[in-house]
């Protein structure tokens, strides 16, 4: 059985009452457990779309997403804040860390809302940290950190909260492409290591070629 | 919960001079509730206390039907075992006989209606402090029955001074006509036209002796500890005296008028006291919502990472009550202070001297601290803090992650 099965899957944005835009056409996609897959096109083919479907933080406007058998798209809202909480982690291009919280309690914050305890999830945060080289930086607010760092403190929360599947949207495009390697190979580490599944965007030509499987989307669908 | 906490502290530091703006907004406006609040206590208070400190007293005890319709025929007739039993009563202070009656009294030019007290000298000032208001001569002597006090108008329209003789004309007990000849020795100026117009003092004995009333009074007047438990007081005399030959009346029912008018006071600086909180609920509320409209990215954040609903709510409303309580504690602090400091020093309202005179308050309100109101308030002003927190709350966490993280 696919770990993730994307099935059928439309997505239309209305910008007003007549005028739609289809994001996404007839998306079929299975991901199985510990897969490293790259979403790849040009911007505005959808990747965004596709990933925000996977990660549950939107619904399609038809078809299903199945999470280990499990129809995601007719949670409600309640259910799948939780199920993010508990199964996904998410790195952004633009970061989105919390910019009032240090680097240190941006990593906790998921362990924070899973109700891990105090000393664990400090223990936790701090490992992580360092392991990725931020161990002088795990009280400094994320705002005063580089694009690099930042990225890095939001894989490391990814990965604190022992996230089953992490989604990257492009997470490479703000680096320079030192930091966009050493960051690839940290994702493929982990996926070694632990076994995360990663299902990332890029348009970027090195990204991909690290990937097991690349997917192609073109104009909001699969080619 | 620290966390959450910690978030909400920070985005408090993070925008400093909008958090400041909120805690002075809260602060000053608690600080004017409390101090209106002491002011308006201290005017009220000041007037019942001066007002039952002149001739009404705390309590008033006559023979059924006297106060609506005054008349020597309605006299108490042996007054001395009444006294006993008021006597006994733990919270009262002391007890005055009078004399009451409706005469005319006359100098050697013009005449006037007036309201003659007989009245004890030696008893009358542990209930009343007409004693403190003779401006000029002196207070009536026990011994001397043959003088009388003049409110100061009544004296400029009777055209007298000191030492001048008046005579006063009525009918007494027995229907025979009573009259007089007194010598002024001494001006009651109480600032309210209404005494100092109409009345006229002399002691207990001339007033039995002229209105034939031997052993008679009309009236038992008493004062008790505290003037603001003359409802219970009286409740606990009647329980004791025969109310159906005589009726025991407090300050309010003595005047009415002068209780409504209290009780409308306190409605209407309660209206203003109203408003005043809307404008810090409403100053409470922009800074909030402002502040929401500011983090809709980072609220989209905290939702697409698994954050609850109810706990972006609590967060919101942590802010605020952080905000209420920093504000709330300053606003005690100042309005306290100013109260407490214009409560020994008073607030001189001299330009309206005469109008405060009538009113009985005097030309300087002396603020009035009360724990209860202070307590009421602060709590009112904390919980409105968070009451209104919860629009901008609720707009925060029914974001769509989605469209929120995209947002700049």
């Amino acid at each position: 059985m696919a770990f993730i099965e994307v099935k059928d899957v439309f997505k239309e944005y209305a910008q007003d009452a007549v005028i739609k835009t289809e994001a996404l056409k007839e998306i079929n996609l299975t991901v199985a457990k510990k897969d490293f897959i790259c979403i790849a096109g040009p911007s505005g083919s959808g990747k965004t779309t596709l990933l925000q479907l996977v990660g549950a933080l939107d619904k399609p406007t038809s078809g299903k997403i199945f999470y280990g058998g499990e129809d995601i798209t007719v949670l409600s809202s309640g259910r799948l804040a939780d199920f993010r909480l508990r199964k996904i982690g998410f790195v952004f291009q633009a970061y989105n860390l919390i910019n009032t919280l240090t680097a240190l309690e941006n990593t906790e914050y998921v362990m924070l809302l899973q109700g891990v305890n105090n000393k664990e999830r400090r223990e936790k945060a701090e490992g992580i940290l360092k392991k990725v080289g931020l161990g002088d930086f795990l009280h400094r607010r994320v705002n005063r950190l580089s694009g690099g760092q930042q990225q890095r403190v939001a894989v490391c929360r990814a990965i604190a909260a022992e996230a089953e599947v992490i989604l990257a949207d492009e997470p490479t495009a703000n680096l320079d492409s030192q930091t966009a390697a050493g960051l690839i190979e940290l994702m493929r580490q982990l996926n070694q290591e632990k076994g995360t599944t990663f299902i990332f965007s890029t348009h970027d030509k090195l990204v991909m070629d690290k990937a097991d499987k690349v997917f192609q989307l073109k104009d909001g669908r699969i080619v | 919960m620290r966390t959450f906490l910690k978030i909400a502290w920070r985005n408090i530091i993070r925008s400093k001079w909008r958090s400041l703006i909120t805690i002075a907004a809260i602060a000053f406006g608690l600080a004017a509730l409390i101090f209106i609040r002491a002011f308006v206590e201290g005017a009220d208070r000041t007037m019942i206390e001066n007002y039952t400190d002149l001739i009404p007293g705390h309590l008033q005890i006559h023979k059924i039907g006297f106060h609506k319709k005054m008349g020597l025929e309605r006299s108490i007739l042996a007054p001395e075992k009444l006294i006993e039993v008021i006597k006994a009563e733990p919270e009262v202070v002391n007890v005055t006989r009078r004399i009451k009656d409706y005469c005319l009294v006359s100098s050697s030019e013009h005449s006037s209606g007036v309201l003659l007290m007989g009245i004890d000298p030696s008893t009358e000032p542990q209930v009343s402090y007409l004693h403190k208001r003779i401006r000029h001569g002196e207070y009536l002597s026990k011994d001397k029955d043959d003088q009388i006090i003049l409110g100061k108008v009544l004296a400029e329209i009777l055209n007298v001074e000191l030492g001048d003789k008046v005579v006063i004309m009525g009918q007494a007990a027995d229907g025979s006509l009573a009259s007089g000849a007194y010598r002024l020795c001494g001006i009651l100026d109480t600032g309210a036209e209404e005494i100092d117009k109409t009345v006229a003092l002399i002691t207990l004995k001339a007033a039995q002796q002229l209105l034939v009333m031997e052993g008679k009074i009309s009236e038992l007047t008493l004062r008790i500890e505290s003037v603001y438990n003359a409802a219970d007081v009286s409740q606990k005399l009647k329980a004791k005296i025969d109310t159906k030959e005589f009726e025991v009346l407090t300050w309010k029912e003595i005047s009415p008028l002068t209780a409504q008018w209290l009780e409308f006071d306190r409605a209407f600086i309660n209206y203003i006291l109203f408003i005043v909180l809307l404008v810090v609920a409403s100053g409470i509320f922009n800074t909030l919502l402002m502040s929401v409209l500011e983090r809709i990215r980072e609220f989209g954040i905290m939702l697409a990472l698994g954050t609850k609903r109810i706990q972006i709510v609590l967060m919101v409303a942590l802010e605020s009550l952080i905000l209420g309580v920093i504000g709330s504690a300053l606003g005690v602090t100042i309005g306290v202070a100013v109260s407490l400091y214009f409560g020994s020093r008073g607030v001189n309202l001299g330009k309206f001297a005469s109008a405060l005179e009538n009113y009985y308050t005097g030309s300087i309100i002396y603020p009035r601290l009360y724990l209860d109101y202070v307590v009421g308030f602060s709590l009112i002003v904390l919980i409105t803090s968070v009451l209104v927190s919860f629009y901008p709350a609720w707009r925060a966490a029914n974001l769509k992650p989605v469209e929120a993280i995209k947002h700049f």
